[in-house]
């Protein structure tokens, strides 16, 4: 199920707050949690019935693997032959649904064979879910966990807020939660609060980054179309649209968790405000970097074992980085520039302290935006040649596709009665990049604005009418284009 | 305020609006989705695969006219004054043979009173495969009976905004709503002639050698025929079926001339018409021998596409039953296309 959908904001959403509140109520807690933990099945299994046999098949792995190693706890080598297994069936699976079909092309591309694709559909969340359960896994052999009974741990994994697209929420901040006897009351004040971060983040995902999406999807498809100033659009508004789409999902997870009185980690922290990149990596999916220090880089030495090698385990964790956001070469680009960005600042650390903010911020922006391209785009060369069209480009006047593929329906309604906005559409394009980034640079994290929100009649009005804007905007109208033959 | 009131507020506000839209929707119903358009209410039909469906739905008719393109430019007001009918106007350009003959069905399901069903067959859809669709979003939330996703409908805001908005500001300027005549028809903006149709063709540089129909091809054309042509015939005996096969202009059968298909497709249409034959409630008309229009380039906009004029002739033609194609003549019509068409001096096309 799709949180941008009708099914889950008029039905799913309540029908869970409701039972899961009223079984509570009446002392039913068990079945308060498994009412949660069928939900999220039904949730997740809403995309497609086999992924929900993959994920429930994961789940029971890793939970008895958990028994094993419990069982074990004193055989050394049983233990350790229990976690190595499925850590190794874990990654094995996510590289089989995610990575065979790149891997194979390659193959066939370095080797001249000619292994058949297998066109593996990508089961949704993986990688969250495995991750997820990677850091349960190897907790456990290290014996940092309480006991935990199978309705605990698939409720944790399984939570539908952040099932999908994250946070990366570990074990130990989400089960003592759905233990504490505190959180099973109905409070006004969270769930207002929750309510107001969940309709920030479905706007900012439903009425920014969909739009702009349709400029950074038109822009990435006709990249040979594009002039300087059209490439600078399209390259900022690919920017716009993955800030404010994932940091939407965020925002709707966490303002969901909020409304059942949980609390799930920040993932961003106004990620564009950085001044130099080590600083937006810590603001920039939050609990990702988290998983990489605590399970990558602190077990490759971390810090501890010298500068070269600190180097060196940076690189590698940025690697990762990349390919786990995806096959394709472009991520694994990404991910090592991003890398080697952060090495350089680290190594240049005195130099760059005495760099006024502003010039920092300016560099910081720069690169991210340019390294954003190759995470986008289809292919290396296509990458390439949008960033050389930024510079060899030249200007050809406003972009009127660009224009266009902004224009819903209630900017045309606008534009109909406002001749000047007609006319003067680019207008309303520069908006939708230069405001929200704008309102990334200088606004408040979700934390702090569900903190900040004070009820009012203003904010009553504000939180009622986007939400309903969004809600009419899950729906269109399809174009039909007329072709002959 | 306290966190409980805004709370509250927010719940109400948003479930007194989206109930208000809902209503409104429902009330003004662009897409003739709950009812038919009621007295003094404005409506613009401008988009055939959103409003079509409702029109069979709830409109009063007992004819239909349906097609592609090639039926766009028909009035029913010139029908209805031939066939003595109350008729409707449901085209999807573009269209496959499988998307019109479901639609053709559905509005006989739901419509009994339906006596008389004009369509136009596009030849080259002869050759096409049984099931294809042309198009992929449909919005089926329209077609089937489940209210539920009837949300899709009743909450969007390009609906509400594009079509909600404007019925109901014309309901209240007494505005006139769109006929059927003026429906999907273009004629009045087309530009027509020789000068436009050779502009948009681009002619190959060599001509290809023709191919007969193959096998497969032949099975191809039966499947098609006999799923999305003459079954919904067979199974409704009392409706009169006028199908038509449309003047395509010269340059059109030059292009395939060009390609070699000229044959394939000649003997595809042959095989169609014949299956076509074997119903008495099927009048399958050829307008592929009024060679005095198809050889005119004044008739049309490009290879295909003719004017209003030609939609009126078609239909005079089919109630005179002149271009009827009948068991009795139809080895005469075959002989004299084959022989007018693969016999064509299509140079003099470009002279």
């Amino acid at each position: 199920m799709l949180f941008n959908s009708y099914i889950f904001v008029l039905f799913f959403l309540p029908a869970v707050i409701l039972g899961y509140f009223l079984l509570n109520r009446v002392r039913l807690y068990r079945a308060a949690m498994l009412y949660l933990l069928g939900m999220s099945l039904w949730f997740y299994g809403y995309f497609n019935k086999w992924y929900l046999l993959i994920m429930l098949g994961s789940i029971a792995l890793n939970y008895l693997s958990y028994l094993g190693m419990r069982k074990f706890a004193d055989n050394k080598s049983l233990k350790k032959l229990i976690a190595v297994s499925a850590v190794a069936i874990n990654i094995g699976a996510l590289f089989y649904f995610k990575y065979y079909d790149f891997f194979i092309e390659n193959l066939n591309a370095v080797f001249k064979t000619d292994f058949v694709l297998k066109n593996i559909l990508l089961p949704l969340g993986i990688s969250f879910f495995t991750f997820q359960q990677l850091s349960f896994v190897i907790d456990a052999y290290k014996g940092e966990l309480p006991k935990y009974s199978f309705i605990d741990y698939a409720c944790f994994v399984t939570y539908f807020p952040q099932l999908v697209a994250g946070p990366i929420v570990t074990h130990d901040e989400l089960v003592p939660q759905f233990a504490n006897q505190e959180k099973k009351r109905f409070d006004w004040d969270n769930f207002t609060k929750g309510l107001y971060a969940f309709v920030l983040g479905l706007s900012k995902k439903v009425l920014i980054a969909d739009m702009v999406g349709n400029v950074a999807n038109y822009g990435f498809a006709n990249i040979e179309q594009l002039d300087s100033l059209a490439s600078i659009t399209v390259m900022l508004a690919y920017t716009v649209q993955i800030y404010f789409d994932f940091s939407g999902y965020s925002d709707m997870a966490i303002g969901m968790g909020r409304m059942m009185n949980i609390e799930l980690p920040l993932n961003f922290n106004s990620p564009y405000k950085a001044c130099n990149i080590n600083d937006f990596w810590d603001r920039w999916h939050i609990t990702l970097t988290r998983f990489f220090t605590k399970y990558v880089y602190i077990p490759l030495g971390g810090n501890r074992k010298g500068v070269a090698r600190t180097y060196i385990n940076i690189m590698l964790v940025y690697l990762v980085s990349g390919i786990w956001h995806g096959a394709n070469w472009t991520f694994i680009f990404w991910g090592i520039c991003h890398g080697a960005f952060c090495v350089l600042t680290r190594a240049c650390k005195k130099s760059i302290s005495k760099i006024p903010k502003a010039f920092g911020w300016i560099v910081t922006f720069a690169f991210v935006n340019i390294m954003w391209i190759f995470f986008r785009a289809e292919s290396m060369s296509d990458a390439f040649l949008l960033i050389s069209r930024i510079f060899t480009g030249g200007f050809g006047g406003i972009n009127s596709e660009l224009c266009g593929s902004i224009m819903s329906a209630e900017w045309n309604f606008l534009a109909a009665q406002i001749g000047a906005l007609a006319s003067h559409s680019y207008v309303i394009l520069a908006g939708y990049i230069v405001l929200p980034i704008l309102g990334a640079v200088f606004c408040k994290n979700v934390y702090e604005r569900m903190q900040a929100l004070k009820p009012s009649v203003f904010n009553t009005v504000l939180t009622s009418l986007l939400l309903v804007l969004c809600i009419m905007s899950f729906a269109g109208v399809s174009t039909f284009l007329y072709f002959n033959f | 305020m306290t966190y409980k009131k805004m709370g509250i507020s927010v719940l109400s506000c948003v479930f007194c609006i989206l109930l208000c839209v809902c209503l409104l929707t429902a009330l003004f119903d662009p897409y003739f989705h709950y009812h038919a358009p009621f007295e003094g209410q404005n409506y613009t039909l401008d988009n055939e695969r959103y409003q079509n469906d409702g029109i069979t739905r709830h409109f009063e008719y007992n004819a239909i006219i349906t097609g592609t393109s090639m039926t766009e430019n028909f009035k029913t007001t010139e029908c209805d004054a031939a066939f003595g009918v109350n008729s409707i106007k449901i085209p999807y350009f573009g269209a496959s043979f499988k998307e019109i003959n479901d639609s053709v069905a559905k509005a006989i399901e739901r419509n009994p009173d339906v006596k008389l069903v004009i369509r136009c067959l596009d030849t080259y859809r002869f050759l096409e495969a049984k099931d294809e669709m042309k198009y992929e979003e449909y919005p089926e939330y329209l077609y089937d009976d489940n209210p539920f996703n009837d949300v899709n409908y009743l909450l969007n805001k390009d609906i509400f905004i594009g079509d909600v908005y404007p019925a109901a500001v014309g309901t209240l300027k007494k505005v006139k709503p769109t006929t059927f005549d003026e429906y999907a028809n273009w004629d009045s903006y087309a530009v027509y002639g020789k000068e436009t149709v050779l502009a948009g063709y681009k002619r190959a540089e060599f001509i290809a050698k023709p191919q007969p129909l193959t096998e497969e091809e032949r099975e191809t054309v039966i499947g098609t025929v006999s799923q999305n042509i003459v079954s919904v015939a067979a199974a409704n005996p009392d409706i009169e079926f006028y199908l038509f096969l449309p003047p395509y202009s010269i340059v059109h059968w030059y292009s395939l001339y060009e390609k070699g298909e000229l044959q394939k497709s000649l003997e595809a249409q042959r095989l169609a018409v014949e299956m076509m034959l074997d119903y008495s409630n099927i009048y399958v008309f050829s307008f592929l021998t009024d060679f005095e229009t198809v050889c005119n380039l004044d008739n049309y906009k490009d290879t295909v596409h003719y004017s209003g004029d030609i939609n009126s002739k078609i239909l005079q033609s089919m109630k005179n039953k002149d271009f009827l194609v009948t068991k009795e003549n139809c080895e005469e019509y075959f002989a004299k296309t084959e022989d007018f068409y693969i016999n064509y001096n299509y140079e003099s096309i470009f002279e």
